[in-house]
């Protein structure tokens, strides 16, 4: 009986040892951590493009967007300033990975409705992924009154959408890009020549040169137009800086596009940089925690 | 883990799927081909009066106690006045990205300016 119990005491031993050596094997692999990068971009838009960031679960975020008019208007609208044209937002973290958002724009009285989704994490040490990737899609409502309301208009001609692909990367703690294919569509357009879609290729860029300080870049090649000969849009180039005060982040620029949303500053840009249409514009965000975290 | 990477891809697929189902390829020529805009003879009591009103000549904008750029377009004179420095044509032709555009809540339509455009080259008369 001795015997027996030995040896069973012998098996057991050996079969926990067994068993303790595929934990410690276990706790090996997990022992490389994944780290995530964090702060890629300063806020959730490089300046008008949307960038990787989203805001986090149960934090609403704030936004004021203006757009001043020319800088080339001179000293009498005070280099574009009596002109403005504003966008409130809200972007809401339902996680730490998905966001929802509403905004209005004054340009072309238009309402908004978006969706942010974090698909994959940039990250180093147990996963090695190069690059993030977040999709993003807007929904716009044009709120301008119909112009011939004695016709049949629908209301589905109001709408617009886009729908972009973000692609990041932080190559070191002071530099990061955005590469930002974009698919526009418009319900209605003018004529039977017009696109209703449209697609652009977007880049951005932030050079951080202080703690609280970076320069940002931005522009938007369209591979597809709305109009095709005689176009009278233009791509878009933004630059300006960052300025990180507490739970704000101030964003300064100047851009040749006046709309603030998808459908307006990649396909509906009239400015041209070289005649002078330059705006200058900002963007303030505060966050607010609301839901439980 | 393949579960979760199936839920993150498919959200945004979904969205696609619902924002293609209300895609639309319309356009105005097509959509209201019988829609004619007649430009002969405009007559300002008729067609250009009612479209200021709407647009341009009430309180706040030009119109009312102080109008904008001290320009009230409520007054024939003050009409004729911009249309012929150019002014009218200029500034409602202007694109909408354009803070210059009026009225600066949005574009008129195409027939709205062609309408405007046929009444200026016809004299721009008190008809």
């Amino acid at each position: 009986m001795k015997r027996i119990l030995l040896l069973a005491l012998a098996l057991g031993t050996i079969q926990s040892v067994v068993a303790q050596d595929d934990l410690l094997d276990f706790l090996g692999e997990e022992e490389e951590s994944i780290n995530y990068t964090s702060a890629t971009f300063k806020d959730s838009r490089v300046i008008n493009v949307q960038s990787n960031e989203t805001a986090a679960k149960g934090v609403l975020r704030f936004v004021i967007s203006h757009r001043f008019g020319r800088l080339s208007d001179g000293a009498y609208e005070l280099f574009g300033l009596d002109n403005a044209t504003i966008r409130l937002g809200l972007d809401y973290g339902i996680t730490d990975r998905i966001q929802v958002g509403i905004a209005r724009s004054s340009f072309e009285k238009t309402y908004e409705g978006n969706l942010k989704v974090k698909l994959l994490r940039q990250s180093s040490g147990g996963k090695e992924v190069p690059v993030s990737l977040t999709w993003y899609s807007g929904m716009y409502i044009n709120g301008l009154r119909w112009e011939d309301p004695e016709r049949e208009n629908y209301f589905t001609s109001r709408l617009s959408y886009a729908h972009q692909l973000i692609v990041t990367r932080k190559f070191s703690k002071s530099f990061s890009l955005a590469f930002v294919p974009s698919y526009l569509h418009d319900n209605l357009v003018r004529t039977a020549e017009m696109n209703n879609d449209q697609l652009a290729l977007g880049l951005g860029g932030r050079v951080k040169l202080t703690n609280r300080l970076s320069l940002n870049a931005e522009y938007h090649y369209r591979v597809i137009k709305r109009v095709e000969q005689d176009d009278p849009y233009n791509n878009s180039f933004s630059i300006g800086v960052d300025i990180e005060t507490g739970g704000h982040v101030f964003q300064l620029h100047v851009t040749n596009s006046r709309g603030m949303f998808e459908t307006a500053y990649i396909g509906e840009t009239a400015g041209r940089w070289v005649d002078g249409d330059i705006y200058f514009g900002f963007n303030i965000s505060r966050v607010f925690t609301v839901g439980k975290r | 883990m393949i579960k979760k990477y199936f839920f993150w891809m498919g959200l945004p697929i979904l969205l696609i799927a619902f924002s293609l189902n209300g895609c639309y390829y319309d356009n105005v020529e097509e959509l209201y081909p019988n829609t004619n805009c007649d430009t002969t003879d405009v007559s300002y009591a008729q067609q250009i009066r009612p479209l200021l009103d709407q647009n341009c000549s009430f309180s706040g904008c030009h119109g009312g106690p102080n109008p904008a750029a001290f320009l009230d377009l409520n007054e024939y004179s003050e009409v004729k006045k911009i249309a012929d420095n150019g002014q009218f044509e200029s500034r409602i032709n202007r694109e909408v990205s354009d803070p210059q555009l009026m009225p600066p809540a949005g574009k008129l339509g195409p027939c709205q300016i062609e309408t405007i455009e046929a009444w200026i080259g016809q004299g721009a008369l008190e008809n």
